[in-house]
């Protein structure tokens, strides 16, 4: 597994390289001192797993996840900072503090899932095993986009409905859809994209368009434009 | 129900369930004696109604003059002449009424008087009983709650405690510190050991200044080269500092940490939160009016963007205030694309300080 390690002290990103050179299975590609740094080297790099410092000069560990389309797998490294630390428990995101403790450390290896293929394909796609990073305000969430049923436009943000969460993002629908695998996420009207998997039943609607109810019952209505691929697409 | 409703509904419901346990122990004594002749309900009612009455009376004569708060010895001879005038005043009552609804009775108004006076000499008993019951509560209650208050106002102190001595330990700082000695060990031995011994030296002033009013100028500047030369391992050649100091300053008394305070905010704003860095500037000047510390650091102040130092240079302005009172001030202001908090204060050696 390629782990990136993004610290903006040199002895914090020493030592951590030191202690994960007793795990085989993390291999340190590279470091990050800020999260310009950080963000090229994810680019050049693909790592799958960031050891992460929240406190860092310029924008911080969450921004930098929030910039990122596809979020790797990450481990938070914080010295203290109760406030993330409580936001980390409620998303059961894994942390470590600082001064790091091995055993920790090998915990928080050991819970990474072990399917995570070091030869990821290149590609600027996400798919439905994907997750993401949002956060909203003081909240933050890592999704796979498998669990996400809604994505909706509000102004220059996107709502995104999973479970019983609504976070909202600064991100536009257009972007979004060009990033989506098209098999999965449909751009049912000019505002609302869903999640196929999700839809339970489809009747026919005013002039044309079609209206679409997934399983927990919302409703969404497909445009006329739309409804003539939306039915090519389910009849394959 | 408020605390005040709810007091008056134990003192009613006290007050009837009293008076009507007392006329119905003499009801029964008279009973069992087999003298609980015709009109013996009429007079435990009319006793009853007297007793409400008076007591309440004496009761509202106690509050409206402050009684409560009385020492006993002033209270006994008040209570006493109270209690004879109203015990007076009962005793009429319940003649007047025995004699005008019982006409067949025996008239307690009447005769040589002694009837009149047996049942004065009663009354007074009985209301300086009540008042004995009466004063036995509220003396229990404000026991109470005097008690509870005690005990909140030691739970507070003990938070503003531990909320000082949080602050003064800087854990976001300690914790990194420790983590870069960590990897220090291996890197350079020697450095990790000084560090140690700079860390605890830090970790001890922070407990030890808690009590202290002032320490020496020198004293204090010890801590900040400490800590600077700590933050100096994190953060290598992102941290420049440079001083300015008067060595004949040294001896001057300053409130401690406050310097560190301010230090501390500088490295924050001025170097933590740039990615290449900022440099800090200590100096420490004899002024006009007396003495002049000024940080300088990269970087520009903005009023209320970092709430943090908000209340970091607030308390330390309330320190300022507290000990010097009008004639300290701190000023933060940008100067020259630079970031100066700059503290004016009084040269003085207080009374009682070490």
């Amino acid at each position: 597994m390629k782990a990136l390690i993004i610290d903006d002290e040199r002895l914090a990103r020493k030592e951590l390289s030191n202690l994960l050179q007793a795990h085989e299975q993390v291999e340190v590609v590279g470091e990050a001192a800020n999260a310009d740094e950080a963000e090229q080297r994810i680019q050049e790099l693909r790592p799958d797993l960031l050891f992460l410092d929240i406190n860092m000069p310029g924008r911080d560990g969450f921004q930098l996840l929030s910039a990122l389309d596809h979020a790797p797998h990450v481990i938070f490294v914080t010295a203290y900072e109760e406030r993330a630390v409580d936001a980390f428990r409620v998303n059961a995101l894994d942390y470590l503090l600082k001064p790091i403790d091995p055993a920790r450390l090998e915990e928080a290896i050991n819970k990474l899932p072990k399917a995570a293929a070091s030869e990821l394909p290149q590609r600027e796609m996400l798919h439905a095993d994907d997750q993401i990073f949002l956060k909203d305000g003081e909240k933050c969430w890592f999704v796979s986009l498998k669990d996400v049923r809604l994505f909706e436009s509000e102004g220059n943000y996107v709502r995104v409905r999973f479970s019983d969460q609504k976070p909202l993002v600064l991100r536009s629908l257009n972007t979004l859809e060009k990033k989506l695998d098209p098999l999965v996420f449909f751009r049912a009207n000019r505002k609302q994209m869903i999640n196929l998997k999700w839809v339970t039943g489809i009747e026919p609607w005013f002039s044309g368009g079609l209206n679409v109810k997934l399983s927990t019952g919302e409703t969404v209505e497909v445009s006329r434009r739309q409804a003539a691929r939306f039915k090519e697409l389910l009849s394959l | 129900m408020t605390a005040r409703a709810s007091h008056l509904a134990v003192y009613w419901a006290t007050q009837l369930g009293g008076w009507a346990l007392y006329v119905s122990v003499f009801g029964v004594l008279s009973w069992i004696k087999d003298e609980y002749g015709p009109g013996q309900t009429e007079l435990s009612l009319i006793t009853m109604v007297v007793g409400l009455v008076c007591s309440h009376l004496l009761r509202a004569v106690m509050r409206r003059k402050g009684w409560q708060e009385l020492p006993i010895p002033a209270l006994i001879p008040r209570l006493t002449l109270a209690a004879t005038l109203i015990g007076a005043l009962a005793a009429l009552l319940q003649a007047g009424l025995h004699d005008v609804l019982l006409p067949e009775a025996e008239a307690i108004f009447g005769g040589d008087g002694s009837r009149l006076f047996e049942r004065m000499l009663g009354w007074v008993v009985v209301l300086m009983m009540w008042s004995l019951i009466y004063f036995a509560y509220l003396y229990f209650v404000r026991s109470r709650r005097e008690e509870l208050k005690s005990l909140r106002l030691e739970t507070a102190s003990r938070n503003d405690q531990l909320a000082h001595l949080r602050s003064q330990m800087n854990p976001h700082f300690m914790f990194n510190a420790l983590n870069s000695i960590r990897a220090l060990i291996d890197e350079d031995p020697l450095r990790a050991k000084r560090s140690i011994t700079q860390l605890s030296a830090i970790l001890r002033n922070a407990m030890s200044t808690v009590k202290r009013v002032t320490v020496p100028l020198g004293e204090e500047l010890d801590m900040v080269k400490a800590y600077l030369d700590l933050e100096h391992m994190r953060f290598e050649e992102r941290l420049r500092v440079s001083y300015d100091v008067d060595p004949a300053l040294e001896r001057t008394p300053v409130p401690p940490m406050m310097l560190q305070t301010l230090v501390e905010n500088a490295v924050r704003h001025g170097v933590a939160a740039q990615p290449e860095g900022g440099e800090v500037h200590i100096a420490v000047q004899q002024g006009l009016h007396g003495l002049v510390i000024s940080v300088t650091n990269s970087g520009r102040y903005t009023p209320g963007a970092s709430r943090g130092t908000g209340i970091g240079l607030q308390n330390t302005r309330e320190r300022l205030a507290r000990i010097y009172g009008e004639r300290a001030e701190l000023r933060i202001m940008n100067r020259d694309g630079r970031v100066v908090t700059e503290v004016e204060m009084p040269v003085t050696t207080l009374a009682g300080d070490h």
